[in-house]
């Protein structure tokens, strides 16, 4: 046969991931189908959330080029077995009979419409005050209440003041 | 039937097409500029919040204005936590139940440009005589194509008329729609041109715009 396939599944931590090699010695693309045969629902790639084109909960279908490869993986729940895949069926291909795209397709190849998250305000946690500048409000803090408050400390607070007043109407 | 109103580039007058559509067709027009929403809002859910999945479809859609409208929040806090994916779906709920949905589609060739033409029956492309936008409107044509999306129409805005150039290369009849003081004083109010000022030029071309998609028989 000119589709031959070579797969290995390994634990990792409990998710078994499997490899595989999909070979067409042929001259000619051909469609193949790779079937899991693993006790477990096949995990495909994704991306955006949509699995990439051609996988399946129970495996993969797409051309092998001419004597080309195809190098697949995905996870899969059930325990790691000698050959976790297999080929279910090939038939020879027509160039390109895809259909028209699909929503799944607008999801995986167009960009993300969403603004990033660093693209405006966000909340602001409470620590975000530099430690150093709040370990020196609290000692201004205990010198005020203290009344040990220095002439330096009055200067830095106006001064710090002045620069928040000055950012606040930049921003 | 589902008409995706496109235009690739920002400005050309996307929002203005789909709502005077919106208002021939007797449609709900889905505002689906994501980030950049700009058909008028009301208070209520919208489509941030169906697309986070606080609302259904058909109760973010505000009846009772001179066009329906399905409207989109501002906020970027909204915006992120839309799932794109769950717009397809959306706009197809919202054509079982009204008929004719129009889809203001934002500016750009992102998944929310993307999506509304995967489930569109067919779509509108709006240009403008300037080169970088008929560039755009070409891309966006390209991308419609590829998602079978056949052109009902190119909406020629702010012309007199239609280059052959242009109908040939985009291939879909084009309908001019000339520059209209009305189109900014309606767009300013909230209300389609053509509902307050029904004998403006604009209007015409609207109108015209209208029987090009309708000659479509969809």
């Amino acid at each position: 046969m000119s589709i031959s396939i070579e797969s290995t599944a390994t634990d990792y931590g409990g998710v078994t991931l499997v490899t595989a090699l999909v070979r067409n010695d042929d001259e000619a693309d051909r469609r193949v189908r790779v079937t899991n045969e693993l006790n477990g629902v096949v995990r495909p790639p994704t991306r955006d959330g949509v699995a990439v084109e051609g996988w399946d909960a129970e495996g993969f279908e797409g051309v092998v080029r001419g004597r080309g490869t195809l190098a697949l993986g995905y996870a899969c729940g059930g325990a790691p077995a000698d050959d976790p895949c297999r080929v279910a069926w090939t038939e020879r291909t027509e160039s390109d009979r895809r259909g028209s795209a699909t929503v799944a397709d607008a999801l995986r190849d167009l960009d993300d419409p969403r603004p990033p998250a660093a693209s405006g305000p966000s909340e602001v946690p409470e620590e975000s005050v530099p430690p150093a500048v709040a370990a020196w409000l609290d000692g201004v803090a205990d010198r005020v209440s203290e009344g040990t408050a220095s002439e330096a400390d009055r200067r830095a607070l106006e001064s710090l003041d002045e620069h928040l007043r000055t950012l606040a109407g930049g921003a | 039937m589902i008409l995706a109103v496109v235009g690739g580039k920002g400005g050309v007058g996307t929002s203005t097409v789909a709502l005077e559509l919106g208002l021939r067709l007797d449609a709900v027009v889905v505002d689906a500029d994501l980030s950049m929403a700009d058909l008028p809002t009301a208070r209520g859910p919208d489509l941030h919040d169906v697309l986070a999945g606080r609302a259904s479809p058909v109760e973010a859609v505000r009846e009772g204005g001179a066009v329906s409208i399905l409207p989109c929040g501002r906020t970027l806090a909204g915006a992120r936590a839309c799932d794109v994916g769950r717009l397809g779906a959306v706009l197809e709920s919202v054509a079982r139940r009204y008929g004719v949905v129009v889809v203001d589609c934002a500016a750009g060739m992102r998944a929310d440009v993307g999506v509304p033409l995967a489930v569109a029956d067919a779509c509108v492309v709006v240009t403008a005589p300037e080169r970088p936008a008929f560039a755009d409107a070409i891309r966006v044509r390209e991308l419609a194509r590829s998602f079978d999306a056949g052109l009902a129409a190119v909406a020629y805005n702010r012309a007199d008329a239609v280059p052959g150039a242009v109908e040939r290369t985009l291939g879909a009849p084009g309908v001019a729609i000339p520059e209209d003081e009305t189109v900014r004083r309606a767009r300013r109010s909230g209300y389609p041109t053509s509902a307050l000022f029904p004998d403006a030029p604009a209007s015409a071309g609207f109108g015209a715009l209208a029987d090009a998609v309708r000659a479509c028989g969809l």
